[in-house]
């Protein structure tokens, strides 16, 4: 099965990157708070129309 | 009708309109803020979801000590250039609405650049332009907005935080890295496994394995380092600790499998070992999420406010309580903190030291009288001398005394005890099984290395941290805070409880009974009425007994002394003897004691304070008896409640009267008799005894007393649950030793395997994984089940 | 310090105007139910072919084995995949605070998109297709799929590094996975070698190819058809439903649990196939795992919703919401279970597998799409619904008609299978004509057909409505908000850095090592892989002939494998019906490889010599003549076309590129060598009494091929069979 390698070498490469990016977001905080984002996200934005003078 | 800002009752229409009514003029200005900002919207998310605004409004004065730099700088978390940071605690916050609106900040103040919100920890992240405005300002705009910035003397306890994110985000990291090269070594692993001998090409075969070391290096040497570092520290200490023994199965388990894979002698253990880190790292994990619920490392300036309003050449200024001197002339107002010791200047006044001391009832001081630092002014305000310097107060120093302590762990005790006793169990295996196959060098090696490995004791260090730690979490959701994990064990030790009455057993609400010529309904709500217009906390507590019905007019209060005033047509005078023999002069009356009251000139009888034991001591106390544990009381009170208790307390377990040094001797006393000691007291005055107990609970009524020799904090509401709480921790410790137990049998069977010498990878692979996860699961469903009775 | 940072604007603040492109949110959306009317009328034509075969006549460009490949590409990549793009255009403005990246970006993804999917619908009528399933376009689309792909990416990951919120939104890590995965699925598994424009040969051969194909194959359903729908899900219940997700915490171990599993579950598309066992266990334990994340995000979705019921009964996109999510907690659990060696004997090649896809396709992303459109067509149309009844017409005909869809095809799948493996107590097939177990079906197809049509309808009043929707409003192009930019500036934020994400040697180190290794292991594997992966283990297995090689091109045109496998399991059941099992090395020149996941027809791998060429040519152009009741269409057209062999030579030098040992300078000769076969066949034909036969005509290739397939092992001395 020599293509075997081919396709665990390609996973592998995806979930490396993937846990990079898990590092990454970490360090960076991302997961410090995990309630916030949550209700954050409900909001809709203010329209331009309803600006405060 | 419903409050459209806070959606509590209210009583009237008689603020706001039609289509709004208010409770509180408080809520009004919220409101009214957020209409002319456009930002009604607020109420789309939860309703009518805001903080009651009832109660005196505060006074803005109090924020202009944050034009301080030096005090500001406690909130700052970052100055760049013109651009700050400040982080603010806002106990109000609650809702979505909440976050809306105070990441809405910029929209009130022009200077504001951003602010994010921490609806979890209750903080707002405020960044502004320091230019344009300044900390003072932001913190008007939030109260304004009803959210009252937590402001004490402490600041925004920044470094704490910041240690806890970084150990939390530390634990992520490595769970992240060992979880996956777990997931991939496992992946390898279960091929080469059933593929089986040679069911797999060679090409795939080395490359799997290169992988498997890359994967599990950074494992070994960045997810596992805490085990290894803490055993290396530990033995240094000359001391085993649990985590030897894991370090050393955890490092047998990692060289062992890289010399068979490089010596092509077999797979490895790597899946295992990547496991069983990951496993170790979900146990620490459960650890570090309880310890973050609660916040047991709070200094005493957490209690104290951050200002305080000197007068200074006649002129009065409100500065930091540091740069309050000896001989400084304060002036404290209802409801505010003492910050230092002091002297009384004003006539009288009404300190609570409920704080302090756990007296309910308020004492009332005449001028000259000294005042200790951590009382709360009741009633009308008060001008003090300062004595001595804030932090020389002896609410400081007594504090200092005791939250130095190290607090005891057996948690660690244990974990020593079981350390030292389980490597040495497994080394004798281990040596015993490697010379039994002597000469059989090989043999021999597999066999030592095996046992190493199965014996390492990952359920062990997992039970009890995941137990305790879940029991920990679910006690906060309760408002039972504890220390540490270990101080469940310590509580389960406890045979004998000794309670102080003051505050504890006895409900800081004081009851006031009216002794005299019976008064009719409305004369009663006459007398309310008037009282109600009375700061003076006897007043306050004569109109609690009723929401007043009837309004009175024409009020007169002489402060501190009595209050007159006309309602249903009456002329009450309720106050001191004294001043009820000035108005009706009549010096009979003086003599007497209490609160007298009068209507229509007429000495009606008198209002007597008592507190009254909480309703479901008798029960609780007498549970504990079940439970086969002593009951003791001893208070520093008068015995004018004995009569009060004697139903509760035979009287040989009471003692009245007693000292602080009292105490503590009483605890001793009953330790050297034997006797594992559970204080239960409710603030400062308990400090030492508590302190000299094995194990000690403070009641309180808000959380925020001052409880630093603690090892537990439980609200008086759940005083009722004390035996129960006791008997889960026997239930919890039942939880783990089976978790144990279940696991020795697991090692007993797992080292005859390695003595035997057929412990095969695979075996390993499903064995380690498999305990891990029983236990997690036996602990946490454990633990939860058991908590049941709290809900 | 830097004074020169901007202080915030004249309302103070880092207020800033931002206006969201609802524009392109609005062209996937067309896009979008356009291309799914015709996806499902496709279907609908395919469903009713299968107990009409002459349904539509013998035009070869309209026949069942080139449109069902035709209408699995236009649900999955053009109705499916604009609805992705819709939600992530829609929901990554928001949820990032800023426009998407770039417009032109945007345009070019939405036209290229747009572009590869007409292409696709012209090319697969007309036979041009790799008949790998689900990656069936041949090499110069597959490169146009690449370069819009990478546009997408280009366009989000810029978005994303331009966003003014901090925090990076479950949902937004669900797209990124959904990028990177499917861009490294497409580009392995699409490496071939080009004849021409038109032609190409898979890289891989035989199992090799059907590993790489399933791998591709499993992880598109899971990084096309789930992850990004996860994320939409994320995004749209909590909008629609106005409450915070149950718990995020759980919705981000979701993701980082499924992103971590899934991409090895691969293999289980290929159990008792010729593939080695352990990939195969592999494959089962990991699909078995993945039962978890996948009901912790389904349970997470629904639990949203507590409290929040009464919503649910009035609100339509809630209604659509459900639904779908409550079907995707049906299939994860379905996938796993027929993962399992001995429930996947009973429901593989049979019509279980297709309910099983089409409740995912059509609930799970049909439902949310739709529940996505209702959504987001009243706001950026800046109005109301204009029907929420006609709504709930849409919601009961696409439950209904699912339902009818999917329960006859469990009944049928289970019932044909059993047939299959029915023996008699003589220890003979209890229905060893093959076609009694199909007549079995007819009904059940027939109702399958009904719930299509149904689910058609009402999509159909979806878009009516839609489209009422759009004209009561008008739409807004760009949605100018207001946000505040909480991205602290960099000069702000203390130093975080790669070098401090890396901190404490240890880490470092090893995770150098870790690269180095991989890197190592690309350059050393890589080529190996694809070297090696044709060494014939069968010593009596030959390339095919040219003419059988142009023979079998034509058995991938028509798409033969959409009905037929080539792939006989180790059960007795199968051995008996259909001969010897499959051995690896029988495959070795297979390419692509045509295994097929499907037996509405009988398994072709044998049927070598099975039957005479004069059956072939009589049953290939009236099957009913020969198999009274067959199903199957006739292919008239290949008596009519002259077999086209310009190109019998570059097929044959391309194949000796990719290692099959023709002799050298064999290619010159093909085509001599081809019509010389084709003439005996021709003549055999004629001594079976059918005159005239012309040897160039396509039939004669195919004639050749069929007769070929599997009779390489039979040339052996049976003691070196097997592998």
């Amino acid at each position: 099965m020599s293509v075997m390698p081919l396709l665990v070498i390609c996973s592998i490469l995806v979930a490396g990157g993937f846990l990079l990016a898990f590092l990454f977001a970490t360090k960076r905080g991302q997961y410090d708070d995990l309630g916030t984002p949550a209700v954050r996200m409900l909001f809709d934005d203010v329209h331009k129309k309803t600006e405060i003078k | 009708m419903r409050c459209t800002h806070c959606g509590e009752p209210c009583s009237d229409r008689s603020i706001g309109n039609e289509t709004e009514i208010f409770c509180c003029t408080g809520c009004k200005s919220v409101y009214d803020i957020l209409q002319q900002s456009g930002m009604c919207e607020y109420y789309a998310f939860d309703g009518a979801s805001g903080v009651s605004q009832r109660g005196p409004a505060r006074d803005r004065s109090v924020y202009d000590v944050l034009d301080d730099a030096a005090t500001a700088a406690r909130f700052v978390d970052y100055t760049s250039g013109p651009i700050t940071r400040v982080r603010l605690t806002l106990p109000g916050m609650h809702c979505a609405s909440c976050v809306w609106l105070l990441e809405q900040l910029h929209r009130f103040d022009q200077g504001i650049r951003s602010s994010r919100v921490d609806l979890m920890r209750k903080t707002v992240e405020v960044e502004f332009v320091n230019t344009r405005t300044g900390l003072k300002s932001i913190a008007i705009i939030l109260s304004s907005l009803g959210y009252e910035p937590l402001l004490t003397s402490e600041g925004t306890e920044h470094d704490r935080d910041v240690e806890r994110r970084e150990a939390t985000r530390k634990i992520y990291l490595r769970l992240g890295i060992a979880g996956f090269a777990a997931g991939n070594v496992m992946m390898i692993s279960i091929a080469r496994y059933v593929a089986g001998e040679d069911g797999m090409d060679y090409t795939l075969v080395s490359l799997f394995s290169v992988l498997s070391i890359a994967l599990s290096i950074p494992v070994y040497f960045f997810s596992a380092s805490p085990w290894l570092t803490s055993a290396v520290a530990s033995l240094r200490r000359r001391v085993v600790n649990l985590d030897v023994p894991v370090a050393l199965g955890i490092t047998t388990l990692f060289v062992r499998s890289i010399i068979d894979i490089v010596s092509g002698g077999g797979e490895g253990f790597l899946d295992s070992f990547a496991g069983l880190v990951f496993f170790l790292l979900i146990g620490r994990l459960f650890q570090q999420k309880a310890f973050d619920a609660v916040s047991f490392d709070r200094t005493v300036r957490s209690f104290f406010p951050l200002s305080v309003r000197r007068e200074h050449k006649g002129s009065e200024s409100v500065v930091p309580i540091d740069t309050i001197r000896t001989g400084d002339l304060m002036i404290v107002r209802n409801g505010e903190v003492i910050p230092a010791d002091s002297v009384l200047m004003s006539a009288t006044g009404y300190v609570d030291y409920s704080f302090v001391t756990g007296e309910s009832v308020p004492v009332e001081c005449t001028s000259g009288t000294m005042i200790y630092a951590g009382g709360k002014v009741v009633g009308t305000a008060v001008r003090l001398t300062a004595t001595r310097p804030v932090s020389q107060s002896y609410l400081a120093s007594l504090w200092e005394r005791t939250a130095s302590r190290t607090p005891r762990s057996s948690y660690m005790k244990l974990s020593d005890r079981f350390g030292l006793w389980f490597t040495a169990g497994t080394m004798v295996v281990a040596f015993v099984g490697a010379a039994f196959w002597l000469p059989n060098v090989a043999v021999a090696v597999n066999v030592f290395t095996a046992v190493l490995i199965i014996a390492c004791p990952c359920a062990l260090t997992l039970a009890a941290p995941i137990t305790l730690g879940t029991a920990m979490g679910v006690l906060g959701r309760f408002g039972m805070y504890i220390k540490n994990i270990g101080v469940l064990l310590e509580l389960k030790n406890a045979n004998t409880v000794v309670f102080d009455k003051t505050g504890t057993l006895t409900s800081t609400y004081h009851d006031v009974v009216y002794d005299g010529t019976p008064l009719t309904q409305e004369e009663q709500e006459a007398v309310e009425a008037v009282a109600s217009h009375s700061a003076h906390p006897v007043s306050q507590s004569i109109a609690r007994k009723m929401q007043p019905s009837s309004t009175a007019d024409v009020m007169v209060e002489d402060v501190g002394r009595g209050v007159r005033g006309r309602s249903n047509g009456h002329e009450i005078v309720i106050g001191s003897t004294a001043y009820l023999s000035e108005i009706l002069g009549d010096s009979a009356i003086a003599n007497g004691v209490g609160t007298a009251v009068a209507i229509d000139g007429v000495l009606m009888g008198r209002f007597v304070m008592r507190s009254h034991v909480r309703k479901d001591v008798p029960g609780m106390v007498k549970a504990l008896r079940a439970s086969s544990l002593r009951a003791r009381l001893v208070t520093g009170d008068t015995d004018r409640d004995e009569i009060m208790l004697q139903d509760v307390f035979a009287k040989d377990e009471m003692q009245f009267r007693a000292s602080p040094s009292e105490k503590v001797a009483a605890v001793e006393n009953m330790r050297n008799n034997g006797a594992t000691v559970l204080m239960v007291g409710d603030g400062l005055n308990d400090v030492s005894a508590m302190a000299a107990a094995d194990v000690s609970i403070a009641v309180t009524d808000e959380t925020s007393t001052l409880a630093p020799a603690s090892d537990l904090v439980m609200p008086a509401a759940r005083l009722a649950d004390l035996p129960g709480l006791l008997r889960y921790t026997h239930e919890l410790t039942w939880v783990i030793s089976t978790a144990l137990w279940f696991t020795m049998a697991y090692n007993v069977v797992g080292v005859s395997l390695a003595l035997a010498g057929i412990l095969t990878p695979v075996i390993t692979a499903i064995m380690m994984p498999v305990s891990s996860l029983l236990v997690v699961g036996m602990s946490v469903v454990g633990a939860r089940l058991f908590a049941r009775r709290f809900a | 310090m830097d004074t020169n940072v901007p202080l915030g604007n004249e309302r103070g603040g880092r207020v800033e105007t931002v206006a969201y492109d609802n524009n392109i949110v609005r062209m996937f959306a067309i896009a979008s139910l356009v291309f799914g009317v015709v996806g499902f009328l496709v279907g609908i034509i395919v469903a009713i072919k299968l107990y009409i075969p002459g349904f539509l006549g013998g035009i070869d460009f309209l026949s069942y084995g080139r449109l069902r490949p035709l209408h699995t590409n236009a649900v999955i990549f053009a109705f499916a995949g604009n609805a992705i793009f819709l939600g992530v255009y829609y929901s990554l403005q928001r949820l990032c605070k800023t426009r998407m990246f770039s417009d032109t970006l945007s345009k070019i993804h939405f036209w290229g998109w747009q572009l590869i999917i007409v292409s696709a619908a012209i090319t697969l009528p007309l036979g041009i297709t790799t008949s790998k399933e689900y990656a069936e376009l041949e090499w110069p689309i597959d490169l146009a799929i690449t370069l819009v792909w990478v546009v997408f990416g280009w366009n989000m990951i810029g978005t994303i590094l331009r966003r003014k919120e901090k925090h990076m939104y479950v949902a937004i890590w669900f797209y990124l996975a959904t990028f990177l995965t499917v861009a490294l699925l497409h580009v392995v598994n699409s490496l071939s070698l080009p004849v021409h424009l038109l032609k190409s040969y898979s890289m891989y051969a035989g199992v090799q190819d059907a590993l790489v194909q399933w791998w591709y194959g499993h992880n598109a359903v899971a990084f096309f058809l789930t992850t990004p729908f996860l994320g939409i899900m994320y995004y749209f219940i909590p909008k629609a439903a106005e409450r915070p997700v149950f718990s995020y915490r759980l919705s981000i171990i979701h993701f980082w649990a499924l992103i971590f599993l899934y991409i090895w579950a691969g293999p289980h598309h290929l159990l008792y196939t010729a593939l080695p066992d352990w990939a195969q266990s592999l494959g089962v334990v990991f699909s078995f795992m993945l039962i978890a994340p996948s009901w912790g995000g389904m349970v997470n979705g629904l639990l949203t919703l507590r409290g929040a019921w009464d919503k649910v009964r009035t609100d339509p996109v809630l209604k659509f919401m459900v639904v779908g999510v409550t079907a995707y907690g049906m299939s994860t659990f379905e996938g796993p279970m027929m993962s399992l060696k001995n429930i996947n004997a009973l429901t593989h090649y049979t019509d279980y597998i297709i309910a099983h896809v089409h409740l995912g396709a059509l609930l799970w992303n049909g439902g949310l799409t739709f529940a996505m459109l209702y959504y987001i067509f009243p706001r950026i149309y800046r109005t109301k619904l204009y029907s929420i009844s006609m709504a709930n017409w849409h919601f009961w005909l696409m439950t209904l008609g699912v339902l009818i869809y999917v329960i006859p095809l469990y009944w049928g799948g289970i019932t044909q299978s059993l047939m299959w493996k029915q023996f008699l107590p003589d220890g003979t097939l209890q229905y060893p004509n093959f076609l009694e177990t199909v007549t079995q079906l007819i009904p059940m197809y027939v109702m399958r057909s009904i719930g299509g049509t149904l689910y058609l309808l009402g999509a159909c009043v979806g878009i009516w409505n839609l489209y009422k929707t759009a004209r009561s409003g008008k739409l807004l192009a760009n949605e100018e908000v207001q946000v505040v930019n909480r991205m602290a500036e960099k000069s702000h934020e203390p130093k975080e850095g790669w070098h401090r994400l890396l901190e404490g040697t240890p880490v470092r180190f090893s995770l150098l090592i870790f690269v180095a290794v991989l890197i190592g292991g690309v350059v050393e594997f890589v080529p190996t892989a694809l070297v090696e992966s044709n060494i014939p283990t069968i010593a009596s297995v030959k390339p095919y002939t040219p003419l059988e090689l142009e023979g079998r091109d034509i058995y991938v045109r028509e798409g033969c494998y959409t009905c037929h496998s080539q792939m006989i399991r180790p059960f007795r059941s199968e051995t008996e019906r259909y001969g010897e099992y499959s051995k690896v090395g029988e495959f070795v020149y297979d390419r692509p490889f045509q295994w097929g996941s499907k037996r509405t027809g009988p398994d072709l791998h044998r049927i070598g010599g099975k039957y005479p060429n004069a059956w072939h040519w009589k049953h290939m152009n009236e099957p009913r003549s020969t198999s009274p009741g067959s199903i199957m269409p006739g292919y008239g057209w290949m008596y009519t076309v002259d077999l086209d062999v310009s190109h019998t030579e570059g097929k044959i030098l391309t194949m000796q590129k990719l290692g099959v040992p023709y002799p050298e300078g064999f290619a010159a000769n093909a085509v001599a060598d081809l019509q010389a076969q084709a003439a005996t066949i021709a003549e055999e034909l004629g001594n079976a009494g059918i005159k005239n036969v012309d040897p160039k005509k396509e039939i004669v290739a195919m004639i050749a091929y069929l007769q070929r397939l599997g009779t390489d092992i039979k040339k052996m001395p049976p003691t070196a069979s097997g592998n």
